[in-house]
């Protein structure tokens, strides 16, 4: 009996592996084959290594936002592109009875005349009167000169020089910027000049806004759409003070910017694919 | 064993395992169709203490599988290889002329025991636990080929990450 326990002792490793190793078979052969004894082996032993999980994919996550970022902004763009004031309705309106005959809307009734390119921002200063910030994308992704750029919340500049892979962008808050505007006030458009005296970056001033117009603090203050490069109706911002200096037929109007300048980080390019042809109108009526 | 050397283990054991599941189980990795993974853990059951005793191995390797086969959703097979590879240890170390009596070594680590044998003991060990592994894994002999495959793709690549890891972690006394 003393020799048969000498025994067993001498090779409890061996056995103890021998045992371990057909424990680990028998987890093998039973849970390991159908997906469903696999589920519950996981669920019996899932506590520990799905809180690990749970914790790593939350800082995955937070790791991704950039390209997540990306994602919606990509998504952002193409709805914008959907918007009605993205599009030239190309119906004529003839008929003083019937306004639009419903065999009139073809295919070609409606179609796109304003792009959104999604572009971050690279490189933004704002120390200077003349301010530029600069764009991680360019010619060769459709951007050109004089294209409008607006950030999520609001208009924040016009491209001003373009290379293949990069944008420069001369800020709203610039100087020689001038950005034909709206202000809606009781209901109506009336126009305005916006500019930058190159002090607050929060603020811009609009003029030529003739003083019948009904102004009131937090009126929105959109873009026009006379020019080629924004649509209108996009936010600039809202009507902070205003004032007529005396002798003057318009107001001077300080408007709170919609976009923080300051933080400006994921923009929009805009294309206006009728841009040339407004153009050239325009230029052969001059001559 | 003092409390330092259960300290650097303990933190080691928690650090590799993190690094197997959390980055290494995420690399997707195939050869000739099969997928292939990175073993990094095997590495821990080298470094277990030289002296510590067979069952303590044994029952150590068994736990830190387990671990590794929830993370993997592989009931047994973690556990089954590591079992296997502590069991088989003590006889590479003496057939590599590891001195495993030698009171002043306490780990068989690249440092003490000189970076070629280090790697060649790695090597052996690596090789028989992610064979065992892939044998437990696909549970039968009839997919020799695909074992053989797995066997031989795992085994170079996570030569290949056990080469830079051992210098990175060094062990000074």
């Amino acid at each position: 009996m003393n020799a048969l326990v000498e025994f067993f002792l001498k090779r409890s490793s061996l056995f103890l592996f021998l045992l371990l190793e057909l424990f680990c078979a028998f987890l093998v052969i039973n849970y390991g084959k159908s997906d469903h004894q696999r589920r519950i082996f996981i669920a019996s032993t899932n506590f520990f290594a799905g809180k690990v999980y749970y914790h790593f994919d939350k800082l995955r996550r937070i790791a991704n936002w950039g390209a997540d970022i990306d994602s919606l902004s990509n998504e952002n763009a193409q709805l914008r592109n959907q918007l009605p004031s993205s599009h030239y309705v190309n119906i004529p309106y003839r008929d003083t009875v019937h306004l639009v005959r419903l065999d009139s809307i073809g295919k070609d009734s409606v179609i796109t005349q304003y792009v959104f390119l999604p572009a971050g921002v690279i490189n933004n200063s704002l120390v200077s009167t003349k301010n530029y910030f600069t764009l991680n994308k360019g010619g060769l992704h459709g951007i050109d000169k004089s294209m409008g750029v607006i950030g999520t919340h609001g208009v924040a500049g016009i491209v001003s020089t373009v290379s293949p892979h990069f944008a420069r962008v001369m800020s709203i808050l610039n100087r020689d910027a001038n950005i034909s505007a709206l202000v809606l006030a009781g209901g109506k458009g009336y126009f305005g000049t916006i500019t930058w005296d190159g002090r607050d970056v929060r603020f811009v001033n609009m003029n030529y806004v003739p003083k019948s117009a009904p102004i009131q603090t937090g009126d929105s203050v959109v873009t026009s759409g006379y020019s080629t490069i924004f649509p209108p109706d996009q936010l600039i911002g809202t009507v902070d003070t205003f004032n007529v200096p005396s002798g003057s037929p318009s107001y001077q109007i300080r408007v709170r910017l919609a976009e923080d300048m300051t933080s400006l980080r994921r923009v929009y390019v805009i294309e206006n694919l009728m841009k040339d042809e407004i153009k050239q109108l325009e230029a052969q009526d001059e001559q | 064993m003092n409390n330092k050397i259960l300290l650097a283990n303990l933190s080691r054991i928690i650090l590799f395992v993190l690094l197997q599941v959390l980055v290494l189980k995420q690399i997707p990795m195939e050869l000739a169709g099969y997928h292939l993974m990175v073993f990094l853990y095997p590495v821990l059951l080298i470094l277990l203490p030289l002296r510590m005793p067979k069952i303590g191995l044994l029952l150590t390797a068994f736990v830190l599988g387990l671990v590794l086969d929830s993370f993997y959703d592989s009931p047994g097979v973690h556990a089954g290889a590591s079992v296997f590879t502590v069991f088989i240890r003590n006889f590479v170390f003496r057939i590599m002329d590891v001195d495993t009596d030698n009171v002043r070594i306490s780990v068989a680590s690249r440092e003490y025991i000189g970076t070629g044998r280090f790697l060649r003991l790695v090597a052996v060990l690596l090789f028989f636990h992610i064979l065992v592994y892939y044998i437990y894994d696909v549970f039968t002999f009839v997919y020799f080929k695909e074992i053989i495959v797995k066997t031989m793709g795992s085994f170079v690549v996570s030569m290949l990450l056990v080469l830079p890891v051992s210098f990175i972690f060094g062990f000074r006394r």
